[in-house]
C-alpha cells in the first residue's frame, strides 16, 4: 500500500513537472503561435480586402477619416481592433478568414 | 496574473480621472465616432457685469422687432450702439444672464448674444492673459507659452484658416446652432461638399472642436480661448456625420479654399486637415501642390494608429505633418511617427492627469479642451445645440495648434508656405533623440520663438 502511495506521488509530481502551464518554453511557444495565427488572419483579411478594392479598414479605396483612422476614438482615447472593426462591417470577411474568432477590444500600450 | 494586474491598472487610471470630472457614458464595443467625451459643466468665476448682456441682431432686423425680442428675454432697457444693430441690454430684476442669453440665442433674428465682460486695463507688458473662465484648464495652450505668444501676435481677419472637416457649428440654420463661444469669431463663406450646400454645418462634433482650438472667441468671459483668435475661419465640410470622406471631396475642398476670393483678396492662408487616409491620392496631392503654389500652408494630422507610418496627406513633403504629445511632452501612444513627421503639438492623453498646478493631478483628464456639441444628443435627438466643453485627444487636436501658429506667422508678414514650415520646424523645441527624429520630428512647436524670429511686432 505505501508503495502504491509513493508511486502515485511520483506520478503526480511528474505530471505537475510536465504541466505545460509552468513551462516557459511552452508559454512562449503559445504566444508565438497566437502571433502567427494573427499574422495569418491579417494576411487573409488584407487579401480579402484587396480583392474587393477596399482600404485597410474595409471602406472603399480613397476613403479619408477624421484623425486618419476609424480605429481611434478621439473622444475617449480608445482604440479598437482593426479586424474586429472590419468583421463588424463585413461578416463575410470573418467567415472567410476567422470563422471561430471572438471579437475583442484592444488597448494601445501606454 | 501579472498581465491581468497591468490591465486592471490601465483601466483604473481613466476610471479615477473621469470619476472626478463628471459625465461619461459607458463605453460600447462599436463606439467609433459616437461617444460623448468627458465634459465640464458651464460654471466658473464670474468676470462680467451683473444684469447686463450684449446682443447683436442680424442685418435687416427692425428696431421694433429687436426691442420685442430683448423684452421677451427679460430686458428692462437697452442702449443701442452708434455703429450697428448691437445693444447693451439691462435685465429686469430676477432675470439671470444665462437665461436671457439662452432665450436670445434661440431667436432667429439674433446674430449673437454674450455677457458684458469686464474690460481690464492692465496686462503684463508683452503678455496677454484672456479672461475666459476655463482657460486655466487649457494646459495645451500654456505648454506653448500662449500668453507671451499673444503678447506678440493675436492675428486678424485678413488671415483665414480653412478647416476641412465635418463642418463647424458656425450659424443658426435649420437644426444647427452656432456654438455660443464662437461669439464674434468671423467666418468666411464655406461650402458643404458632402451634401453640396453652402451651409457647412457640423453634424459630427469633430470639426467644431478642431476649429475652436484655432479661433474660439477669446477674452469674452465665456468658456475657453482659441490660439489665433483674431483670425477668420472658413468651414469646409468634407467629412460626413461619421467623420468619413473621400479623396475626391477633400481635393475639391482644398481647391475651394484656395480659390475663394473676397474683395479681390485670397484670405485663406492656411488649410487645416485633421484627417487622413491610408493610401496616396493624386487628386489630393495635386490639390495640395496647387495650394502651396498659391501661397497657402497645408497642415495635416499624422494619424492616430500609433504606427510607424504617417497618414496621407500629412506624409507629403510640402505639408506640415503633425504628431501629438501628452501633458508631459511625451509622444502620445496613438500618435503615428515616421520620417515625414514635421513637428509635434499637444494632442493629449485622456487617460492621464499630469497637467495640474505644479504637476499635481487636477482631477481632469489631459485632453484638449474646447467647445463643441454633444454628439450623443445630436444622434439620439437630432439636436445640434447641446454645447459643452469637451476634452478630446488625437493628432486631430494637435494639428490646429500648428495651423493657428501658421496663421499668426502670416500675420507677421511671412507669405510663403516653405518659409512658414521652415520657421515652425527650425524654432521647435527638440524632444527625444538630439536633432530631428522620427518620433517627434523637429520637436514641439515653440510659437514665441517662431513669432519673435520674424516680423517687427516683437
Amino acid at each position: 500500500m505505501p508503495t502504491v502511495g509513493l508511486l502515485l506521488s511520483l506520478l503526480l509530481a511528474g505530471a505537475l513537472e510536465a504541466s505545460p502551464k509552468d513551462d516557459p518554453a511552452t508559454t512562449k511557444s503559445k504566444a508565438t503561435s497566437a502571433k502567427a495565427t494573427r499574422a495569418r488572419e491579417e494576411k487573409c483579411v488584407d487579401r480579402w480586402l484587396a480583392s474587393r478594392k477596399l482600404d485597410p479598414y474595409g471602406m472603399p479605396e480613397g476613403t479619408m477619416y477624421a484623425g486618419g483612422t476609424p480605429l481611434f476614438n478621439e473622444a475617449t482615447g480608445r482604440q479598437i481592433d482593426r479586424l474586429d472593426y472590419i468583421y463588424g462591417k463585413h461578416p463575410e470577411a470573418k467567415a472567410a478568414c476567422a470563422p471561430a474568432r471572438k471579437a475583442r477590444s484592444r488597448r494601445k500600450p501606454t | 496574473m501579472h498581465r491581468a494586474i497591468r490591465l486592471l491598472a490601465l483601466l483604473a487610471v481613466p476610471a479615477t480621472v473621469v470619476g472626478l470630472v463628471g459625465h461619461r457614458r459607458p463605453l460600447q464595443a462599436d463606439d467609433v465616432y459616437r461617444v460623448a467625451s468627458v465634459r465640464i459643466p458651464e460654471r466658473g468665476r464670474r468676470a462680467y457685469r451683473a444684469g447686463e448682456v450684449i446682443v447683436q441682431f442680424k442685418e435687416g432686423v427692425r428696431d421694433r422687432d429687436a426691442s420685442d425680442m430683448m423684452r421677451e428675454a427679460g430686458g428692462r432697457s437697452a442702449e443701442r450702439s452708434q455703429f450697428g444693430p448691437r445693444y447693451l441690454v439691462h435685465l429686469d430684476d430676477g432675470f439671470e444672464i444665462a437665461d436671457a442669453l439662452d432665450r436670445l440665442r434661440t431667436m432667429p433674428g439674433v446674430d449673437f448674444a454674450e455677457p458684458n465682460g469686464i474690460a481690464r486695463a492692465f496686462q503684463r507688458a508683452g503678455y496677454f492673459t484672456p479672461h475666459d473662465p476655463f482657460y486655466t484648464s487649457q494646459w495645451h495652450f500654456k505648454m506653448l507659452n500662449s500668453e507671451r505668444m499673444w503678447g506678440i501676435q493675436k492675428g486678424d481677419t485678413s488671415v483665414a484658416v480653412a478647416v476641412l472637416d465635418t463642418g463647424i457649428a458656425y450659424e443658426d440654420f435649420g437644426p444647427f446652432r452656432k456654438a455660443p463661444d464662437f461669439g464674434g469669431t468671423v467666418f468666411l463663406q464655406g461650402h458643404d461638399f458632402v451634401n453640396n450646400s453652402d451651409h457647412a454645418n457640423d453634424d459630427n462634433f469633430h470639426g467644431t472642436h478642431v476649429s475652436s482650438t484655432i479661433a474660439e472667441a477669446t477674452d469674452n468671459n465665456v468658456g475657453v480661448a482659441g490660439l489665433a483668435f483674431g483670425c477668420a475661419l472658413m468651414p469646409v465640410k468634407v467629412l460626413d456625420h461619421e467623420g468619413v470622406g473621400s479623396f475626391f471631396i477633400v481635393a475639391e475642398g482644398i481647391d475651394y479654399a484656395v480659390n475663394f476670393t473676397q474683395n479681390g483678396q485670397h484670405p485663406v492662408k492656411v488649410i487645416n486637415l485633421s484627417l487622413g487616409g491610408d493610401s496616396i491620392s493624386n487628386s489630393v496631392r495635386q490639390a495640395v501642390d496647387r495650394a502651396v503654389t498659391a501661397g497657402v500652408t497645408v497642415v495635416a494630422a499624422a494619424g492616430n494608429d500609433g504606427a510607424g507610418k504617417i497618414s496621407f496627406p500629412a506624409s507629403l513633403p510640402n505639408v506640415i505633418g503633425v504628431g501629438a504629445v501628452d501633458g508631459r511632452k511625451i509622444k502620445a501612444p496613438y500618435s503615428n511617427f515616421g520620417p515625414e513627421l514635421s513637428v509635434v503639438a499637444p494632442g493629449g492623453d485622456i487617460r492621464r492627469d499630469d497637467t495640474g498646478p505644479d504637476g499635481v493631478p487636477d482631477g481632469r483628464p489631459d485632453g484638449v479642451l474646447q467647445q463643441t456639441f454633444d454628439p450623443d444628443t445630436a444622434e439620439k435627438e437630432g439636436r445640434y445645440d447641446d454645447f459643452h466643453y469637451f476634452f478630446v485627444v488625437g493628432t486631430s487636436q494637435a494639428t490646429p495648434h500648428v495651423a493657428a501658429l501658421a496663421a499668426l506667422l502670416y500675420r507677421q508678414g511671412i507669405t510663403q508656405p516653405a518659409a512658414i514650415k521652415a520657421a515652425i520646424e527650425s524654432t521647435a523645441d527638440d524632444l527625444g533623440a538630439p536633432g530631428r527624429d522620427d518620433t517627434y520630428g523637429h520637436g514641439l512647436i515653440n510659437p514665441v520663438n517662431a513669432l519673435r524670429g520674424y516680423g517687427l511686432n516683437q
